[in-house]
Order: C-alpha cells, then sequence, then structure tokens
C-alpha cells in the first residue's frame, strides 16, 4: 500500500516490512500480513485498513 | 426460563391471522394470498387457492351470496372489495383448471353419501381425494341437487366433472336410500338437501362435528338450513369427522374445522385512504379490471407495533418472526446456525413501545432484555457492544460517586437522585435545581450515582443488583427517604428494580411548589414537547411538564405522537455501539417530528437532538440555566468532568477540601485535541484520557513509528477491550492530536 511506504520504526530506525501478524476477536483467530518493523515487531494498521478490512470483519464475527 | 419459553413473548401476536373477510366466509378463502397474486396478474395461481377452499370455483363465484362484503373494512369507507367478481375473474383467466392429482395411499374403509348435491359432492371429492373408497346414493338421475335451480345445468354440470376428474368413486344415480341399513359402508353422510330424508337423526345431533346418534352416520347440508356455500363447509367438515370416526371411533369431530376464527376489531382501525370501485356496475372483469379491484383491497393483516418501530423495519421483523430468531440466536447449533439475531438484539431501544400499541400487549421489550441476559449469562454477549457505557456507568458509581448530607443532618425526608447524564451534560443543572429543592426541604441530601440501567441493559443482573445494592445501603443509611428524580429512565428503572423506595419527579416538585421559579423570558415562538420514551409510564410526569411549561408562559403546540406513545430518542438500549445506520435513522425521524423546538426531560434526548442541529432545551434551561436551545452538548470527557466537578462541589459543602492536584510535572507531555478530533472521538465513544494514556506510553517505552512524509509519530496501545491509534506531531509547542482511531480486534504477536 502506497500509504505505508516510507514508515519507520522509531525505536530501531529501520522501515516496516510486511510480516504475519495474528489477530483475534470473539475467540477467532486468525492472520494477516501487516507493516512490521524486522528488528522489534511494532506493527502498523492504517485506519483505512480499520474501516475497510477489520470493522466488517468485526462485525460479521459479532453476528455469528 | 428454558429457551422455547421464548416462544410465549409471541404467542398473543395475531399477524397473519384471517382478516374479516376470511373470517366472515364460510370456506375462510385465504383472500390475503389470493389478492397477492392476482396483483401479479397470476391468476392460474390464485385460482388454485380458490379452488383450494372452495371445491368448485365455477359455481361457488357465480353463486356465492359474498358474506365478506359485509365485513370488508372498506365497508366503513367507501365500498367493499368486490371479490367474487375477482374470484370469478380467477376462474376465467386461469391458464390451468386441471385438479391436483393426489397420490395418498389407498385407505381400506368405505363411505357412503346420500345426495348428490353441492353438500354430498363436497365431502365425496374430499374423501376420495385421500383415497378412501366413495359412494354416492342421488335419487335423482343427475347430480346437483339445489343448483338446479341456480345455475345453467352446463355450468355446474361440466364444473362437478372437471373438479371429479382425478379421483375415483362410485355412483349411483335414480337411487334413492329408504333404509340405512341397506348402506354397505363403515361411514355414512346424510347430505340429502332441503326437505329431504333424514332416516329419523335429525334430532340429538352434534352440531359441531354434524355426527348424529348412530355410529358412523353424519348429518349435513341444505337438509339443516344451509346456504350452498355453507352446505359445501358441512361436506367439508364432514370429511374430517368421518376420518376421525373411522380411526379413532370418536364422533365429536375435528375443532378446527368447527371452531371459526374471529376477527380481531384492529383491523377495522387500519387506515383507509378512499377509494370507490371503478367495476361496481360490471357483471363480468376483464384482467386488468380484476387487478385494479385487487389493489384496492387493504390485504389487512395488524402491524401496529412495526408501524412505530425503526427496528422491526429495518430487520423486517415481527414478533413472531423475533421470538423465532431469539430461539436461534440463544442456541446456535455448531457449524449449522448462527447467533443470528444478536446484533437486533442489542438494537433495540427497549422503549417498549410495541408493547403499548400492541392490542395483544405483546412486548418485544421483556424479550429483547431477557434475551440479552441470556447472551451475557453464556458468555456471548459481544463486550464492545456496551462496554463503553458500563466503563461510564461504573465511572459514575466509583470515583464521580458521592452522597453529601446537609450540614449535622443525619436523616433525610427526601433525597435528590439526578441520575449520572444531568450533572455531565451540565453541573448546573443539579446546582441549580438542589438549591431550589434545599431552599423546600432543607435536610434535602444529593446522591451523585447512576441508577444501573447501563448494566441492566446490557444484560448483567449481578453488576446492576450490586450497584443498586450501594444505592440502597447509602439511602437506608440516611434514614430511607423519598427519592426525587430528574431523568425518567431512573424512574422507570428503580420502579422495577429498587420498589422499595418512595419517587416523585423533580418535576412534579417543582411544578406544585409556592416558590417562585425563576424563569429565562420565554420567546414569542411555540416549541413542542418531546416526552422521553420512559415518561410514557408516568403521566402524572407527563403533566408536570407541561403545568411547568404553563407557568413560564411556553405556548406549546403537542407533537402528534405525545405524550401517549413517546419515542425514545435512539439512546436507549445502547444500541449507538451496535447498531449506527439505525440510530441515525432514529434520530433524525425524531428531530423531523415537528417543526418547533423542542423541550424535554431527559438529558439524552436534549443532548442528542441538539448534537443533530435540531433547537432542543430540557425544562431546567427553562427553569434554571440560561442554556440556549442550540448548546451543543458537551464531549464525553467533559461530560466526566462535569461529574468529577460537581463532587468536588458537594465535597466542599460537606467541609472536604478541594484535592490538591501538584502542578503537573508531565505538563509537556499533555496533549492538545483539536476540536475536529474531539468531535470524531466522540462517535467513536473515544475518551482524552484514553489518547492521553497511549501516547504517554509510546513516548515512555518509546515504542512509536514515524512517517517522514508527514512527519507524524503513530502508535497504539490496547486499553480494555479496544485497541487505540494516534497520530501525533511533537515539537517545541508540544504534542499535538494528528488522528486517532479503534478496533475492537486484537492484536496477538
Amino acid at each position: 500500500m502506497s500509504e505505508n511506504e516510507g514508515l519507520m520504526c522509531f525505536k530501531c530506525n529501520v522501515p516496516l516490512v510486511p510480516t504475519k501478524t495474528h489477530f483475534s476477536y470473539l475467540k477467532h483467530n486468525f492472520s494477516e500480513e501487516m507493516p512490521r518493523c524486522p528488528v522489534c515487531g511494532q506493527v502498523y494498521i492504517s485506519e483505512s485498513l480499520v474501516l475497510d478490512r477489520m470493522i466488517p470483519v468485526e462485525q460479521m464475527l459479532e453476528d455469528k | 426460563m428454558k429457551i422455547d419459553d421464548f416462544k410465549s413473548f409471541s404467542t398473543a401476536c395475531f399477524r397473519d391471522y384471517p382478516p374479516p373477510c376470511t373470517c366472515a366466509c364460510p370456506l375462510e378463502v385465504d383472500v390475503r394470498a389470493i389478492i397477492d397474486k392476482v396483483r401479479k396478474n397470476n391468476f392460474t395461481g390464485a385460482y388454485r387457492l380458490y379452488r383450494n377452499k372452495v371445491l368448485f370455483p365455477a359455481i361457488v363465484s357465480r353463486i356465492c351470496d359474498e358474506p365478506c362484503r359485509l365485513h370488508c373494512v372498506r365497508g366503513n369507507s367507501d365500498e367493499s372489495v368486490f371479490l367474487r367478481k375477482i374470484e370469478a375473474a380467477c376462474v376465467a383467466f386461469t391458464k390451468d383448471a386441471e385438479p391436483t392429482r393426489y397420490h395418498v395411499p389407498k385407505k381400506p374403509y368405505t363411505v357412503a353419501i346420500i345426495g348428490a348435491g353441492l353438500s354430498g359432492l363436497s365431502c365425496a371429492l374430499k374423501l376420495a381425494a385421500r383415497n378412501y373408497t366413495v359412494t354416492i346414493y342421488e335419487k335423482r338421475d343427475k347430480p346437483g341437487g339445489q343448483l338446479w335451480n341456480l345455475l345453467p345445468p352446463e355450468i355446474f354440470l361440466a364444473e362437478i366433472e372437471t373438479q371429479f376428474g382425478r379421483v375415483e368413486y362410485e355412483s349411483f344415480y335414480s337411487h334413492e336410500v329408504e333404509n340405512l341399513d341397506n348402506i354397505a359402508a363403515d361411514a355414512i353422510y346424510i347430505a340429502t338437501g332441503k326437505d329431504g330424508n333424514d332416516f329419523g337423526l335429525k334430532d340429538g345431533m352434534d352440531r359441531n362435528s354434524l355426527g348424529t346418534a348412530g355410529q358412523g352416520v353424519f348429518l349435513g347440508g341444505g337438509i339443516l338450513g344451509a346456504s350452498p356455500v355453507e352446505a359445501i363447509e358441512h361436506g367439508v367438515r364432514v370429511s374430517y369427522s368421518i376420518e376421525k370416526c373411522l380411526q379413532l371411533g370418536a364422533m365429536d369431530g375435528v375443532p378446527e374445522t368447527y371452531t371459526k376464527p374471529v376477527a380481531h376489531e384492529t383491523f377495522y382501525e387500519l387506515p383507509v385512504k378512499k377509494q370507490h370501485s371503478s367495476i361496481s356496475g360490471k357483471v363480468q372483469l376483464v384482467t386488468e379490471e380484476a387487478v385494479v379491484e385487487s389493489l384496492r383491497c387493504l390485504r389487512c393483516n395488524c402491524s401496529q407495533c412495526h408501524a412505530g418501530c425503526e427496528l422491526m423495519k429495518q430487520f423486517k421483523a415481527f414478533p413472531q418472526k423475533i421470538t423465532t430468531d431469539v430461539i436461534s440466536t440463544l442456541r446456535p447449533i455448531e457449524k449449522f446456525s448462527t447467533r443470528i439475531a444478536s446484533r437486533m438484539i442489542n438494537s433495540c431501544n427497549v422503549c417498549g413501545l410495541c408493547g403499548r400499541a400492541c392490542p395483544e400487549q405483546v412486548d418485544m421489550e421483556a424479550c429483547f432484555l431477557e434475551a440479552r441476559r441470556r447472551l451475557h449469562k453464556d458468555g456471548a454477549m459481544p463486550a464492545a457492544y456496551h462496554d463503553f457505557w458500563l466503563r461510564d456507568m461504573n465511572f459514575s458509581c466509583s470515583e464521580a460517586y458521592f452522597l453529601y448530607t446537609p450540614d449535622g443532618v443525619e436523616k433525610s425526608g427526601y433525597m435528590f437522585f439526578p441520575g449520572c447524564q444531568l450533572g455531565a451534560s451540565d453541573p448546573d443543572y443539579v446546582v441549580k435545581s438542589y438549591e431550589y429543592l434545599s431552599d423546600l426541604h432543607a435536610d434535602t441530601s444529593l446522591l451523585l450515582a447512576c441508577c444501573a440501567v447501563p448494566a441492566d441493559w446490557a444484560g448483567d443482573v449481578a453488576m446492576r443488583d450490586a450497584v443498586l445494592e450501594k444505592i440502597k445501603s447509602d439511602w437506608e443509611r440516611i434514614g430511607k427517604p423519598k427519592l426525587i428524580l430528574a431523568c425518567p429512565t431512573c424512574r422507570k428503572t428503580f420502579e422495577r428494580y429498587f420498589p422499595e423506595a418512595a419517587t416523585i419527579s423533580l418535576y412534579e416538585m417543582l411544578a406544585q411548589s409556592d416558590m417562585k421559579l425563576s424563569v429565562a423570558q420565554p420567546g414569542s415562538l411555540p416549541v413542542s414537547i418531546f416526552d422521553p420514551c420512559s415518561s410514557r409510564e408516568d403521566p402524572s410526569m407527563q403533566k408536570s411538564i407541561r403545568a411547568l411549561a404553563k407557568q413560564c408562559g411556553l405556548l406549546v403546540e403537542e407533537l402528534e405522537i405525545m405524550p401517549d406513545d413517546a419515542l425514545c430518542c435512539g439512546f436507549g438500549g445502547h444500541m449507538y455501539a451496535v447498531n449506527p445506520s439505525l440510530f441515525k435513522n432514529i434520530v433524525n425521524n425524531r428531530i423531523h417530528a415537528g417543526d418547533n423546538e423542542y423541550i424535554t426531560y431527559c438529558t439524552n434526548c436534549r443532548d442528542i437532538f441538539a448534537a443533530s442541529g435540531k433547537a432542543c432545551k430540557h425544562i431546567l434551561d427553562v427553569l434554571f440555566t440560561d442554556n440556549t436551545a442550540n448548546r451543543k452538548p458537551p464531549s464525553l470527557s467533559r461530560r466526566r468532568a462535569n461529574r468529577m466537578y460537581l463532587k468536588t462541589v458537594f465535597a466542599e459543602k460537606s467541609g472536604i477540601p478541594r484535592p490538591i492536584i501538584p502542578p503537573g510535572d508531565h505538563e509537556e507531555m499533555r496533549v492538545h485535541i483539536p476540536d475536529e478530533l474531539i468531535q470524531k472521538m466522540d462517535t467513536m465513544l473515544i475518551l482524552e484520557e484514553e489518547v492521553q494514556t497511549v501516547v504517554e506510553h509510546c513516548e515512555n517505552i518509546g515504542e512509536k513509528l514515524f512517517d517522514p512524509k508527514t512527519g507524524w509519530f503513530i502508535g497504539h496501545k490496547r486499553i480494555g477491550i479496544i485497541t487505540y491509534w494516534v497520530a501525533y506531531t511533537k515539537d517545541d509547542a508540544g504534542i499535538t492530536l494528528k488522528n486517532v482511531y479503534s478496533h475492537r480486534m486484537s492484536i496477538e504477536y
């Protein structure tokens, strides 16, 4: 995603790279690739990802 | 309560029960369904439904005396629907008049039908279709009976032949039965017609089953004075009575066949737009005319609850579907069904209007609240639905909780309980009201707390009762004073769960008092009173508001639906976090219910409407404060700060000194939040202190990201069940928030 280009981990001073990340909600687990610091593991989730991907999944799980 | 018991919440609902026309029809023709088909030009489908009930559609559509027209709801407005003409059109225009072929195993019983008039033929047709051995005896040389006096023979003879086309039976014409003993049959139906031979069995009949004193012998039709259509009904009824007799030996018939449905009076209260029929003079209709006439049919059905409920409209649900879905939700079958109605259950404002509007008091509020308790008990309530409000309630009941008693007072006659939101919106509401009340009765105490309704709405009975326990023990300690309540929902909640406390509304106290209320200058424009939903059960509170409005010189133009059908502003039940689109829809409907400025007496109503741009005052604004009707409500964080402020005010009055907050050594860490982001946080239910916590966490631990394009720092932290994301800048001016958002999903590393 172009909006993530250039994002740095401030602690480790390195760019973020797509890395497998695990999520859970209402006892359901899944994983997605997210931009993360290759050194300390800090993750970035953009607002558009929250609105377009996370919230619909949350709603679907709440209806389960 | 067992899960299946939820069905009992909707058993009294008579939606889809027979309308007045069907109830009046001896054959209970399904008028609604037939009209549906005709409207769509489906005469074949309509014909089949019609034939199902009347057996001989070409005959009945010509001779029926139309009892339906006497009961049609349109009759009070313009003209009853010309149903028979529509039915005749179905007969004329059906593309397929072939009777249904049944594949039913042969029954080892013989039934003798004496008389081949409409009644005997109807009974014969029903039993032959169920594959009984049927023998008809007719003294004349042809079937038809009374029909010979009513219709041209080519019509009814052809119809009889058509309808019997797919069944087997035996018939003996020119054969008069003189002695029943000569008939070899397991059951007999005597349908000899008007003035026919009753074989001495008419006396002592069971008029329900149409059974006689003779075992296995039934009697009905014209011989009992039935009209042609009633005679068909007798024949159908007897076919079931005979079946029961053959299978069980009982002569008492099948109750469903002789208990006639009674139309509910509510059908007659349906709104009707005057529209005279265009076909009243016509004998035979063309298809277009039948369709046009069918559009005049109201398709009578009860929608009293649905008509006033945005939730039912959104979920396209009526009570019976609701209870079915609730049961499925509370008992999901793994991998097969899901908690499909969890959102619907939590989208309800629990305002109770449905139970009020329903002629049978079917109460979906009670159903949904009980369902929430179940969900909570099963650990299946999504925490995010009620989380923010439960935390808010806990704040009101701990950090912001305060019991104030005037100096030297140990027992009070009255205790003012303003509720959690009144002071949150504007502390002056509480301060000024209390001042007035304590001038009335100097020993009046004050309890700043929350009535526990958030826990009730979340289905958490234990938490609700724990909060109430604390309130009760303080109330007892102060001498069980009479509670003065400013919020109708506090009153509703205490009436249910704290009934031992006597209560009175603040507004009744004010209206009854002799002291002069300092009022703002009344404007000359009329206002409308918006009664909060929970005031519906409290007409005295509603009256007091009107008395106060009058005392203040307000010109009140009542909203159409108030006060009897008081509506929820959208806040009820916490549905905002569950179903934001429904919330928006509801608020929009409320603010457009009237053009005048609103006066209300629930803080949530006041604040929600004002936030949406509707001019709205709390009655206390008219009495005590100088607030305008356009006052925008404070932010969520400010609402908490207001409650703390109230506590310090009254703590000081008690002699407890204001806590000294040391000068912030974290001043440089204070996050400056621009107004647009405060507004965004309000819609997302995010507090300033949460933003502060996340930023401090990022700064202290150094866990943050950096975007060189914008110069923003980005970080996140999970607090409770929500993960908050912040984007901010940090420079000599300090820390400024640039963006904030949140999600319920948790990040597991």
